[in-house]
């Protein structure tokens, strides 16, 4: 058995290879410190083919430029040094000059139209090796040219962190802009705002099921604070919970069987369990206090909330059987709206800094807190389903809307008509 | 909207080597006859550091002495899902163990290997050190 040895330096680390010859390559690495750097990608416009309608190409090189301008794994290169790149036709040559302006990858490919549909072919190279990292041809109605550079842009982010980008999520969110509180949902980057409810009563705190099926929300549709289950898809509307007293500030289980939400049927405001199906309710926490605002962990084991049991609004954790509970917010007074990231590790929340509310995040393990300070009041926040992302609603312009801070740090104002809060972010339908 | 028809494209045809050169990981099994060389050979330098970089991230240490090392072993399919994780060596400490096996279990999946590594999956040996 022959053993290869091979060793490559990347930026801080000294990786050392060994390769053998079996039936599939086994190699040894050394890691030693932690870090996630960028890769740094030239993403020239796709060479649009003749006959392709220029606004369907405009559409779609337009959607893949702000997506990857957002997009969490990748740095896109400055557009301005791409006029230093001279053509050359030995790929080796031309892999290299792209490399000496500063870029690891290079995406190129082709727009056109074929027939009635839109095709459009991406490449990845790495332009160490000379190797592809990705090639997919993508094929859709002509009309559908966002969609595809959204699902292009989501691919892309993939072949860096092993999960699809958020470019194909939505956000649906509460919003007044017709006179009343109605339900409403909208894709990531603020576009094709739709109304779901048009029910002239008040919506409330809106959760998604995992699938993207389903949104569970508060309504005083029959009077009194109630929990409806809507399908959208559907326009199918179920009352699911209305014994009484008020319902809110629901969370679905990661397996979508459960919903957890705060109720004050027996009087004081505590946390129950429902199946998404109804049915009788469980009570989870018993404590003098108020307990609101489930939030389901992803590995569904556990359940963030917020309670004032020590006196001020903090957040605990307990397990899905409302045992061993302990408490994970520190270093402030308050600190209520928990939402996990799907990694299970970190958790956004609202917190009071300096007299305004801010959004904060918790690290679930070390209770390590960090506040992101921003203008106004920033509250009710929720992490994009890939945890690059967070969405929240802001009052820095006067009335709140609903902004996103993409993984740049850099905030997206997504709506401007009425009132907008409460947002709740889910990816793709399946 | 209706998701977008999409195909790999036809798997790119590795492009024959330079004087010098060499096809990297490739030559594990079907193609041997490549000599393995110095390390711009290797083609997967930027998915080995893209690996190391999304443990790393999910790593959370414990406090152990310097010179802690453990042995993690996985193996990482064509779509970068992780199986056969197991704990190869331990560093005697129970702790750093778990801390390095649950840093895969968060970096689970991994990006899918290279569409021009031909072999249906790829065994890593990774040692966790303090």
């Amino acid at each position: 058995m022959k053993a290869r040895v091979f060793f490559i330096t990347a930026a801080a680390l000294l990786v050392g290879l060994v390769v053998s010859a079996q039936q599939d390559d086994d190699i040894y690495i050394t890691i030693t410190q932690p870090g996630l750097r960028r890769v740094s990608v030239a993403a020239p416009p796709l060479m649009v083919l003749p006959g392709t309608p220029a606004d369907v190409a405009h559409d779609f090189q337009e959607t893949l430029d702000a997506d990857l301008a957002a997009a969490a794994p990748i740095a896109i290169l400055e557009r301005r040094l791409y006029s230093l790149v001279e053509d050359d036709p030995r790929p080796e040559v031309l892999n290299e000059r792209w490399r000496s302006i500063g870029a690891q990858f290079l995406l190129s490919g082709t727009v056109v139209r074929a027939g009635g549909q839109l095709v459009v072919e991406a490449r990845l190279v790495d332009l160490v090796s000379g190797e592809f990292a990705f090639a997919k041809r993508y094929r859709a109605g002509i009309s559908a040219a966002p969609t595809v550079a959204h699902t292009l842009a989501n691919d892309l982010v993939k072949v860096f962190t092993g999960r699809q980008g958020p470019f194909l999520s939505r956000i649906a969110f509460i919003s007044d802009r017709t006179g009343s509180s109605e339900l409403w949902v909208m894709d990531w980057n603020g576009d094709n705002q739709k109304q779901l409810t048009k029910h002239n009563s008040l919506a409330l705190a809106p959760t998604w099921s995992p699938d993207g099926k389903h949104l569970v929300f508060t309504s005083y549709l029959r009077g009194n604070p109630a929990l409806y289950l809507l399908t959208p898809q559907e326009g199918y509307l179920k009352l699911l919970w209305d014994k009484g007293g008020v319902n809110s500030s629901a969370s679905i289980s990661p397996d979508g069987s459960t919903v957890a939400f705060a109720s004050s049927i027996e009087g004081n405001v505590d946390i129950y369990t429902i199946s998404i199906e109804g049915g009788e309710a469980r009570r989870l926490t018993t404590a003098r206090g108020i307990d609101t605002q489930p939030s389901w962990a992803p590995n569904g084991r556990q359940i963030a909330f917020t309670s004032s049991r020590s006196g001020s609004p903090q957040l605990y954790q307990m397990d899905a059987d409302g045992s061993n509970i302990r408490r994970v917010s520190f270093g402030a007074y308050f600190h209520d709206e928990g939402t996990w990231a799907y990694d299970g590790v970190r958790i956004a929340c609202t917190t009071r800094d300096e007299g305004s509310f801010q959004i904060a995040t918790i690290d679930a393990i070390s209770t390590e807190r960090t506040v992101i300070p921003a203008p106004g009041n920033n509250e009710s926040p929720c992490f994009s389903p890939e945890g690059s992302m967070i969405a929240f609603a802001s009052d820095r312009t006067g009335k709140p809307q609903i902004y996103i801070t993409d993984a740049n740090g850099v905030p997206h104002q997504l709506t401007s008509e009425g009132k907008n809060h409460s947002p709740t972010w889910v990816g793709q339908s399946q | 909207m209706a998701a977008p028809e999409q195909e790999e494209t036809p798997r790119p045809t590795p492009v024959p080597a330079p004087a010098g050169g060499g096809a990297g990981l490739s030559v594990g099994g079907d193609n041997g006859k490549q000599i393995p060389g110095i390390p711009s050979d290797f083609h997967f330098a930027y998915y080995v550091q893209r690996m190391l970089a999304l443990i790393e991230s999910r790593w959370y240490k414990p406090a152990v002495p310097a010179g802690t090392k453990a042995l993690v072993r996985f193996t990482i399919d064509r779509e970068g899902r992780l199986s056969r994780i197991e704990l190869e060596s331990s560093s005697g400490n129970s702790s750093f163990d778990r801390a390095a096996l649950r840093a895969m279990y968060g970096a689970n999946p991994l990006p899918p290997l290279p569409p021009a590594y031909a072999k249906p999956s790829l065994t890593v040996h990774l040692t966790f050190s303090e």
